[in-house]
């Protein structure tokens, strides 16, 4: 039979007959095949258990692996909107599919991200693709991903991003083999005759001189050049801005510079506060920036996402000429969607991108809090990027 | 290259050059933030002025109120996180539901549930509502205390439903005021639960877009009432003159008639005394019993158009009371067979679940007569008439529904559309009455007649009468 993928969508307010529905036409397109993965994202409106069920009960025991996101992305553009799910349903005979998940992300990431090894050195060998679908709000995923790639069993592309909940920075979720977790990692692990292929980009520019990260912890940055963090960040905003909302997120970052740059990508990685500490001042990155760390202040421009996006989605589809992808998933900044573009998001940002590939390959994708994609081989932490990943099949060219 | 140390007094400039620097690099951030928030809100105010366009082109193209509070609601739903809406129109000094809303999955009950639920609108209630107001259901019981009822009738139709627990939400309360102190009518927007995501706020209290498009919605609906009653008692207008028209015709034929009967009956009941009385005496004479036939035909003929012509002419209240169908089908039958001589016509009696039917017996006999001479008539060389009689639900409502088919040559469609018509005839000794009774009979029973007819299938009569029980 091959690898069939099948993708649904639904906005119905009903959080059962939106799962029900948006997997009923994901598995339309695998042409009676029980599928052997089932990825579900879906946006925060919904009560997530019953959301889970609506969708289990079509898919029946099927695994099923995914988050809740800020908005999810189809052929039919990104909704941010409450209520949006988002269904991709695989079955294939030349792939294989396997879903684990690891808590406590939020206390330990170092040893949620080891124990997650340790899943994959049980799992049948030829894992090809690690996906990754993390808390977005209290993980450290920089040392989530140290402790997952310090001791892999074998070399597999790990790409994914973490959850949202609609930019209320209140709680996000994971969805673990049918389970709606917080403070989780849900993965999915896709081996035998896949090829991956993987592209990252941002769209920011550094501004201003380079600045030291004097005190840090845990992913908390307390002082900028010996000032209190959100003091620093403050300079940049109105002074009377009181605390760290979606549009403050949004509009300035810092960039860390990465020990090998790529020409395509660039020099630097971008790292965008998640939240504030009020009593301290201290602001939390999900990137994980260490004390010692040099980092430049840098803006995005609308202009430069939207090119480069399409540039890292022409230079996968160069890779395989000839060649369509069995499918595209697609992680994108919640900061580069309707925050930054509004109603013209999906011709400025999302289609041009699509188009690359055209419309007949299924695509799924979410608008994240942060990103996990390579540079250079390594496995980053990405704030404010675009993360795509083609999954190729055996090879037909 | 070699790195040759910079003068002292240089190194200073340059740090403070670069502090400089750094200084406009954070205005510059600053003014980027303050435009990209006046761009978003310009954005957002557009995306407001645009649909309200949209709104008031729909607006005034609708004709029904109904049309326009819909519309406006699914303007809001758009722009706002509301999933549900209910409009109510001022009419008679109560609100009166006119129109529902709901995105898919927020669905209330059906808009039946509505009807017949107007609430009173006492004038404290609309000054309590001068402007829009946003309030969660139980703010607005406390703020709005004449809104209970509103309240109430919004989590009957949209929230006691099996499987939907009743959460508080919030409610959008936008008085249509047409102009101050005249309320158009009201609508309310709801949203299952309070929380709102950041793309899609609720709107403030007393927020003057949602005024603007009230009053737009105001205008419009006046307008579509105006509109409507002037179209109504347009209406009204012409179907009493045409009334009054007719009746006056028909007071002038019913005298005639009256007149005609006198004059043709009493003659008539010498000629059919004087037939008796011929017949006795001429006892078997050859031909004689021939001639005294053709003569009392002929008198039926008669006899019969003044029967037609009374029946048309002179409508009787019908007497209704509670009868079986079947027999009356029978003797119809009966009637008809000996009323017009003839060949090989077969009758099929089909009657089908049917109890007692409330009616005047005596005129549905008749027009099931006039149809089944119709029938008979049309089948010179004999055939199949067929009366076919059951129940049927119209509305809600049983309904008796008698057909009687023949297949005859059907009736060609430039007579099918006069058949009604009093004196309308294609028969050299027709009246052209028979049909026009059939509907004056049936009429009077609030029910109606139709006919079906093709050369190939024949011709069939539908009587439907209201059954009537209780
Ligand atoms: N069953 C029928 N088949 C064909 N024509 C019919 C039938 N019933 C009525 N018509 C037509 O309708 C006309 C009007 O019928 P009616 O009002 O009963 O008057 P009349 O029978 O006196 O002509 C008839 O002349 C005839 O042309
Ligand atoms: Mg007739």
């Amino acid at each position: 039979m091959g690898t069939a993928v099948g993708v649904g969508k639904s906005t119905h307010r009903r959080c059962r007959t939106a799962g029900s529905t948006a997997a009923e036409s994901a598995l339309a397109g695998l042409g009676g095949h029980k599928p052997g993965l089932v990825l579900a994202f879906a946006t925060a409106g919904y009560d997530q258990e019953e959301l889970l069920r609506g969708v289990s009960e079509v898919t029946g025991g099927s695994p099923l692996a995914g988050c809740s996101a800020e908005g999810v992305i189809t052929h039919e553009g990104s909704d941010e909107g409450s209520h949006a799910i988002g269904v991709m349903a695989l079955a294939s005979d030349r792939l294989t599919f396997d879903t684990f998940s690891s808590g406590d992300v939020s206390a330990e990431p170092r040893s949620c991200g080891e124990r997650l090894s340790e899943q994959l050195r049980a799992a049948p060998a030829g894992g090809k693709l690690l996906l990754l679908f993390a808390d977005g709000l209290t993980a450290n995923c920089t040392e989530l991903l140290a402790g997952l790639t310090e001791r892999l069993p074998y070399p597999v592309a790990i790409v994914g991003g973490t959850a949202g909940d609609l930019l209320n920075f209140k709680r996000t979720y994971q969805y673990c083999d049918g389970r709606v977790a917080s403070g989780s990692v849900s993965a999915v692990l896709i081996g035998g005759e896949a090829r991956p292929d993987i592209e990252v980009s941002h769209g920011c520019d550094l501004i201003g001189l380079e600045q030291t990260i004097t005190r840090a912890e845990r992913g908390f940055v307390y002082e900028i050049e010996g000032r209190p963090a959100w003091a620093f960040f403050k300079e940049y905003l109105e002074s009377d801005a009181e605390d760290l909302d979606a549009l403050t997120v949004a509009h300035i970052c810092l960039a860390e510079l990465l020990p090998r740059a790529n020409l395509d990508y660039g020099e630097h990685i971008i790292r965008v506060p998640l939240k504030l500490e009020k009593e301290t001042g201290a602001l939390f990155f999900a990137g994980g920036l260490k004390a010692g760390t040099r980092v430049h202040v840098a803006m995005r421009r609308p202009e430069r996402i939207c090119e480069r996006a399409v540039a890292s989605a022409r230079r996968i589809a160069a890779r395989h000429p000839g060649e369509d992808p069995l499918l595209v998933l697609q992680f994108d900044c919640a900061g580069r969607g309707r925050l930054l573009f509004g109603e013209r998001t999906n011709e400025a940002s999302i289609q041009p991108v699509q188009r690359v590939f055209g419309n007949g390959v299924p695509w799924l994708g979410l608008h994240t809090y942060g990103e996990i994609a390579p540079v250079e081989g390594r496995a980053y932490f990405h704030n404010y990027t675009l993360a795509l990943c083609a999954l190729y099949g055996a090879g037909g060219s | 290259m070699p790195a040759r140390a910079p003068p002292p007094d240089e190194v200073s400039t340059l740090i403070r050059q670069n502090r400089e620097l750094n200084e406009q690099v954070k205005q510059l951030v600053r003014a980027e933030r303050q435009l990209y928030l006046s761009r978003r809100e310009v954005e957002r105010q557009l995306g407001r002025t645009h649909a309200l366009n949209r709104f008031a082109l729909e607006a005034g193209g609708a004709s029904e109120p109904g049309e326009i509070l819909r519309a406006l609601s699914e303007m809001l739903a758009g722009l706002f996180p509301f999933e549900q809406g209910l409009g109510l129109l001022v009419q008679g000094g109560r609100l009166v539901p006119a129109a529902v809303f709901a995105l898919p999955g927020r669905e209330g009950k059906g808009e039946e549930e509505l009807s017949g639920r107007a609430i009173a609108l006492d004038r404290a209630f609309a000054d309590e509502l001068p402007s829009p107001r946003v309030l969660s259901e139980p703010a607005a019981r406390k703020e709005l205390p004449r809104s209970g009822p509103l309240l109430d009738l919004l989590s009957h139709f949209f929230c006691e439903r099996a499987g939907c627990p009743v959460q508080p939400g919030v409610v959008l309360w936008l008085p249509l005021w047409r102009k101050p102190g005249e309320l158009a009518g009201l609508l309310l927007m709801r949203k299952a639960k309070e929380e709102t995501t950041f793309h899609c706020e609720l709107p403030a209290d007393r927020d003057s877009f949602l005024e603007v498009a009230a009053r737009h919605a105001a205008a419009a609906v006046s307008n579509a009432l105006l509109l409507d009653d002037l179209k109504r008692s347009y209406g009204t207008l012409e179907r009493t003159q045409a009334e009054l028209v007719a009746k006056e015709r028909l007071a002038a034929v019913g005298e005639l008639a009256a007149v005609m009967a006198h004059e043709v009956r009493n003659p008539l009941g010498v000629v059919f005394n004087s037939l008796g009385s011929l017949r006795k005496l001429l006892g078997d004479v050859r031909d004689g019993a021939a001639l005294l036939d053709m003569m009392e035909e002929e008198a039926d003929r008669l006899d019969r158009i003044v029967g037609d012509l009374l029946d048309f002419a002179r409508p009787k209240p019908p007497n209704l009371l509670p009868e079986a169908l079947e027999p009356i089908i029978f003797g119809a039958i009966e009637t008809a067979r000996r009323a017009v001589p003839n060949r090989g016509v077969d009758f099929q009696v089909e009657v089908r679940g049917l109890g007692a039917v409330v009616m005047d017996s005596r005129m549905i006999r008749q027009a099931l007569v006039n149809l089944l001479i119709n029938a008979v008539q049309a089948l010179p060389r004999g055939g199949r008439v067929r009366v076919l009689a059951s129940e049927e639900a119209r509305g809600g409502e049983p309904f008796a529904r008698i057909e009687v088919s023949d297949d005859g040559p059907g009736i060609p469609s430039e007579s099918a559309m006069r058949l009604f018509e009093p004196f309308f005839t294609t028969k050299a000794s027709g009246t052209g009455l028979g049909l026009a009774v059939v509907r004056r009979f049936v009429e009077a029973h609030q029910g109606e007649v139709a006919v079906e007819t093709s050369p190939e299938r024949g011709t069939t009569f539908r009587v439907l009468i209201p059954v009537g029980r209780g």
